[in-house]
């Protein structure tokens, strides 16, 4: 019984370094263990887990004491009792007034009344200055778990510890929790013991009767969520604590952002417009009246008349059947979703370049990276909690190398920041390409053996100027030398990559000359290093992985080839389109010139969203039919004919598929209100309607066919198998375990292919008249178009769209912060109000899309990638003029 | 490899007297050390009390290091080995080595659970060695001479000489350094020039705040580590503080008290909440609160995280049983 040690006469296995509180805990023993966290080191504050050894006099601290063979420990004893209640009195006399022995309270409270300290329950006043937490100081009793999990997890670090002994209190660097810097991750909310710290927005709510596991609506970075409800009601939203994404973390957007479900805007009926007004309709009718228009449109003009947009916010399940109901039924391929208008350059670029068109890598990549490229990307506000988890890394020693326009806050943490302008990602990474080769420390046995075209990219390279990369990309010759033979030294490194280089004219060609970096390098499928583009919403690589795209159908197969057609018409019953469909982009153009006579649209607010607002406006009102599946009254579904009410993520079953590639479960709390109804049932109902024998029972039948289609990618996809943490394709069979890694053992392609790309600027670039440089992008406090966030009490955080300039501009431009100003493009112009950043690059300004009153997007111009058909939203000549 | 020379103990000054007229000694000695474990950097941790022995550490860092001993060559021939010399941020419980090392780390002067031991997991996470200036220095004699010359010194469980430090209280105060094996006694009456009973003296406290209180007739104890805690003694760091008949037994103890209370760290429980609440009482009258007062030391002494708020209230409980029975007497 070496190996063994014994805890209140019960044997248990030594385990490593196992703490005697873990292994208690393990076989079901409570201790009071009010300063601890698992997973964390040992605070060793509270003392209140001390238990007994056999042959020692002094009792131990538990949580920081290993079990070893042959201990023999003891939890309870009549001094053990007395030694607890001693110190937890002496604690609760020390501080914290307003506590009192509560079995029904905080944890702290229940160990109260437990122990038998009463407590005094005093009034206290909390700091209520902050719309979603409030701290009580007279609640506080310094066990310092908010410390830990504020640094060791979020690391933001609001919370310290200031002065000693005694006068030792909680501190979070302002005279008002609202001014601090924290960003409501509520990581401190779930650690404290005490309710100190908690929420505001769910102070009153009832304690939740059921818990569903689902996976969070917002990002891509797929956190797994317990959505909490209460009669009826979702009254918070936890993190799933053994999650493999998240770990228990969550941001603010999936911790707080919940309200919108229960908005009294949320649609609830269908609706039919009768001239400048809708009507509330049957189901009935509205789809009857849907499908007789399609019918009637499809008979007068052909499948070109038709389009369908399915929704990346939605599941797997109805993004397939809605790809499928367009092509079986009205044998269009006028099919995308909104991959397009962010990472599609991305994924035909890696496409392209090793043969899949998604991440190479996964999340566990970043805790086992030495070297991390962020480019073009801002995770600690886009994808926060992989943001936090990329800091942590980095904390814990890794190299961070960030190129960004923007001082992104992780440039803040990176040993190199190079800030190109907006555009010049090309030029600045052939630069960086050309000093590896150059210099001699690219991998030359990786390149050999894994990679083909180095000698045509050398010679390109070779022929290019770094005097010229310097003049165009505003970086200096040193700083990219530095960069160049620091990537070497320290790589293969994780490439973690945004919509800054894939939302250009030059997006694709942005990322094959990021792949060009990577492969010299030698990152791609290596642990620790590869390619990680963070998608932007929850299921965008589903949907492109389902084949929400005008050329390739579920899992990628092109359409152009007859035997993959041959193959889906064994499952479908006719074969899909031959001809290659329209991107969104085209179907707009299409629209706008009165090609394209209807569009169904899932969940996406193109009028908001979608570039050029002026011409996506035209093109909208010139349909015949537009029919929106939406969850509130957007500008698009204000400007359909049939608006059908949808259920939303905490109201549909289904899967997701997260950046990683990672297919997990999404499950419903609540019902939808009303008559909305998820969207997969109403893509059903619809093909019924038009004459389909469609009877899939439920989304699990839906994924067995998808499994069906796809064989290499998703063969082994199935419902019942995404319990717990899902599943990475590729999946081909029922046995597989899934794929964390690409391109491990080879490329899908053979060998990668490194890519010469010249450098182009953009037609944004350097326009007359128009001095400054726009970037859009997103702020951490909102979503997209905020349809969700806006109606959340998060809102209150960033309740407007600001403009933000270099402090240089604005002080030549005489703008003071706050100030409304006018920003004019060559495609429109808006008002917004404007404040000086330091964190923006003097000639560069900012500005996000969040609220519809902004229309950020009458901005952005008809510029693409002329592959990709990507938007150019990341670059637009502007000026800004006191309004 | 880290010479900690955060001397805290009230009325001590052995490390002051070694960095301020032996700094070369403390700097071979860390060197010397270093080569033996393969450290690339050693840290000569100076309390900020001690601004003299700060600037002659520094000089003479500066001066072994022009003199290429230091630097990139240890001792002109070996492996890189640095030197940084670090003041101290004033507070007491730096002296312990997780502490000192979370300082050098930028954080909180604050004990660290041990496991892991810094020569595991030390500063910045890498293996840390750290000994105090008196160990330090006795290392060069010791690799002159050889270990059986030291050896020869002192008892057979303590090889050796000790450094103790007389306080104002003794009729001689001042540093001494004798061999091991000399009774306390003797140090007090011989070295302190102080005769060891009840008619002059009160008791010694012994080895700081951490230490033992001992009546006169409690002194005829060897000093050797084995036979000092056999006895329950704790020599420490080897500072005597002499402590006069007729003293106010109650009011030392809740001086050190005071002592105590200002610089726990905060960080557990019994120590930070202890301390205070063991002042008060004391403040309000140690001798009519000794019931709670020994109720609330025997908290620290059995749940405190580090040796400080374990072993402070050791002398604090001693000075107040003699007070009690001085009353009682």
């Amino acid at each position: 019984m070496t190996d063994h040690a014994s805890i209140d006469g019960r044997a248990v296995a030594v385990a490593g370094d196992e703490s005697v509180l873990a292994a208690a805990r393990r076989l079901g023993f409570e201790l009071p263990a009010l300063c601890h966290l698992d997973g964390m080191r040992p605070e060793a504050g509270c003392r209140l887990c001390v238990v007994e050894l056999a042959g020692t006099t002094q009792p131990v601290a538990a949580c920081h004491t290993a079990l070893r063979a042959g201990m023999e420990v003891r939890t309870d004893s009549p001094s053990l009792r007395e030694l607890r209640r001693g110190l937890l009195a002496l604690w609760i006399e020390e501080r914290a007034p307003a506590l009192r022995a509560d079995p029904a309270g905080s944890e702290l409270e229940r160990w109260m009344h437990r122990l038998g300290v009463p407590g005094r329950g005093a009034a206290s006043t909390p700091d209520r200055s902050h719309p979603l937490l409030q701290f009580d100081a007279e609640r506080c009793v310094l066990c310092r778990r908010c410390v830990h999990v504020c640094a060791d997890v979020q690391g933001a670090f609001v919370w310290n510890v200031i002065g000693r002994g005694r006068e030792a209190h909680l501190e979070f660097g302002a005279e008002r929790f609202a001014d601090s810097a924290c960003v409501a991750c509520g990581a401190c909310v779930e650690a404290c013991p005490s309710a100190a710290i908690s929420d505001r927005d769910r102070a009153e709510a009832p304690a939740p009767e059921q818990r569903t596991r689902s996976t969070c609506g917002y990002c891509g970075v797929g956190c797994q969520v317990e959505i909490g409800v209460a009669a009826g009601r979702v009254v918070r939203i936890d993190g799933a604590r053994a999650a493999a994404v998240n770990r228990g973390h969550l941001c603010a957007k999936g911790r707080y952002a919940h309200a919108w479900q229960r908005s009294s805007e949320r649609l609830d009926r269908p609706l039919l417009r009768r001239g400048e007004r809708f009507e509330p309709v049957s189901w009935d009718n509205a789809l009857g009246f849907a499908a007789e228009r399609l019918d009637a449109i499809h008979r007068a003009h052909g499948p070109d008349a038709l389009g369908v947009l399915t929704s990346s916010r939605s599941t797997n399940e109805a993004a397939y059947l809605l790809q499928k109901l367009f092509r079986v039924r009205f044998g269009t391929n006028h099919v995308d979703c909104c991959a397009r208008v962010c990472h599609a350059s991305t994924a035909q670029a890696l496409r392209a370049v090793t043969g899949a068109g998604a991440a190479s890598a996964c999340y566990d990549d970043i805790e086992q990276a030495r070297a991390i490229v962020v480019a073009g990307a801002n995770p600690t506000e886009a994808h926060p909690v992989l943001g936090a988890r990329i800091a942590q890394r980095v904390r814990a020693g890794a190299r961070l190398f960030v190129i960004d326009p923007r001082r992104i806050e992780l440039a803040d943490l990176a040993q190199h920041h190079l800030a190109l302008r907006p555009g010049t990602n090309v030029a600045l990474f052939d630069a960086l390409a050309k000093l590896l080769i150059e210099e001699d420390r690219y991998d030359k046995a990786y390149v050999a053996e894994r990679c083909e075209g180095f000698e045509t990219l050398a010679s390109h390279l070779h022929a290019t100027s770094l005097d010229d990369a310097v003049r165009i990309t505003g970086v200096s010759l040193a700083a990219l030398r530095a960069f160049a033979l620091d990537l070497a030294s320290h790589g293969p490194a994780l490439f973690v990559t945004g919509l800054g280089l894939s939302e250009l004219t030059q997006g694709v060609a942005s990322v094959k000359a990021l792949c060009n970096l990577a492969l010299l390098t030698g990152a791609v499928g290596r642990e620790g290093a590869g390619l990680l583009p963070l998608r932007g919403q929850n299921n965008v690589q589903g949907n492109a992985d389902m084949g929400a795209s005008p050329d390739l159908l579920t899992g990628y197969q092109p359409v152009a080839d007859p035997a993959v057609r041959a193959h889906f018409a064994r499952h479908w019953g006719v074969p899909p389109p031959s001809r290659r469909g329209d991107t969104l982009p085209e179907m707009l153009d299409a629209a706008a010139a009165g090609r394209l006579r209807a569009l169904w649209v899932q969940g996406e607010d193109l009028a908001q969203s979608d570039p050029n607002q002026t011409h996506v406006l035209a093109a909208l009102e010139r349909l015949e039919l537009l029919v929106v599946q939406e969850l509130f009254m957007t500008e698009t579904a204000r400007r359909a004919h049939v608006v059908l009410p949808a259920a939303g993520v905490l109201e549909q079953s289904g899967s997701f598929t997260n950046a990683e590639r990672r297919v997990q479960r999404v499950r419903p709390a609540v019902p939808p209100p009303g008559e909305a109804r998820p969207d997969w049932e109403v893509i059903q109902a619809a093909a019924q309607r038009l004459g389909l024998d469609w009877r899939y029972p439920d989304p699990a039948a839906v994924l067995a066919e998808i499994a069906r289609v796809a064989p290499p990618s998703f063969g082994g996809l199935a419902l019942e198998r995404l319990d717990g943490d899902g599943l990475q394709w590729p999946c081909p069979d029922a046995a597989h375990p899934g794929t964390r890694r690409l391109h491990t053992q080879g490329f899908l392609r053979g060998r990668a292919q490194l890519s010469v790309v010249p450098f182009t600027a953009s037609p944004e670039a350097s326009v007359p008249g128009f001095p400054l440089t726009l970037v859009t992008g997103r702020v951490r406090d909102q979503y997209n178009v905020g349809t969700m966030t806006r109606r959340t009490p998060l809102s209150a955080l960033a309740p407007c769209d600001w403009l933000e300039l270099a402090p240089a501009d604005a002080a030549a431009l005489g703008i003071r912060d706050g100030a409304r100003v006018r920003v004019v493009s060559r495609w429109g112009a808006i008002d917004a109000p404007a404040r000086s950043s330091d964190r923006v690059a003097p000639g560069t300004c900012f500005l996000s899309f969040h609220h519809p009153e902004t229309h950020t997007n009458r901005l952005t111009g008809p510029q693409r990638d002329p592959e990709s058909h990507c938007p150019e939203y990341k670059l637009t000549a502007v000026r800004v003029e006191l309004g | 490899m880290i010479a900690n020379g955060d001397e805290g103990d009230p009325g001590s000054f052995i490390d002051r007297v070694l960095l301020e007229r032996d700094p070369h000694g403390v700097l071979e000695g860390l060197a010397l050390s270093a080569f033996a474990v393969g450290a690339e950097l050693g840290v000569v941790f100076v309390r900020s009390e001690y601004p003299r022995a700060v600037q002659r550490m520094r000089e003479a860092a500066l001066e072994a290091e022009r003199a290429g001993l230091l630097g990139a060559r240890l001792g002109g021939e070996g492996p890189p080995f640095a030197v940084r010399v670090v003041e101290g941020f004033g507070s007491y419980v730096c002296g312990e080595e997780t502490a000192l090392i979370a300082t050098l780390e930028g954080e909180r002067g604050e004990v660290r659970p041990r496991p892991p031991f810094p020569t595991e997991h030390g500063l910045f996470g890498r293996p840390t060695v750290v000994n105090n200036v008196e160990t330090l220095v006795n290392v060069p004699w010791i690799v002159e001479r050889g270990g059986d010359a030291f050896a020869a010194i002192g008892t057979q469980h303590s090889n050796g000489t000790k450094v103790l430090c007389l306080n104002a209280g003794f009729g001689q105060p001042g540093i001494v350094e004798v061999p091991f094996g000399l009774s306390l006694r003797d140090v007090i009456q011989d070295w302190g020039a102080t005769s060891c009973n009840e008619s002059e003296l009160a008791g010694v406290l012994v080895g700081g705040p951490m230490g033992s209180f001992l009546t006169p007739e409690r002194c005829d104890v060897t000093l050797c580590w084995a036979a000092l805690a056999e006895r329950g003694v704790r020599l420490g760091h080897g500072g005597l503080v002499a402590v006069p008949r007729g003293t106010d037994l109650a009011g030392l103890a809740t001086q050190l008290l005071r002592f105590v209370a200002a610089e726990s760290c905060g960080r557990c429980v019994p120590c930070r909440a202890g301390s205070a609440r063991a002042l008060e009482l004391a403040s309000r009258g140690a001798l009519e609160h000794a019931p709670a007062l020994r109720s609330v030391l025997g908290l620290m002494r059995s749940a405190s995280l580090c040796p400080f708020g374990r072993e402070t209230p050791g002398p604090i409980q001693s000075l107040l049983e003699l007070a009690e029975r001085g009353v009682r007497a």
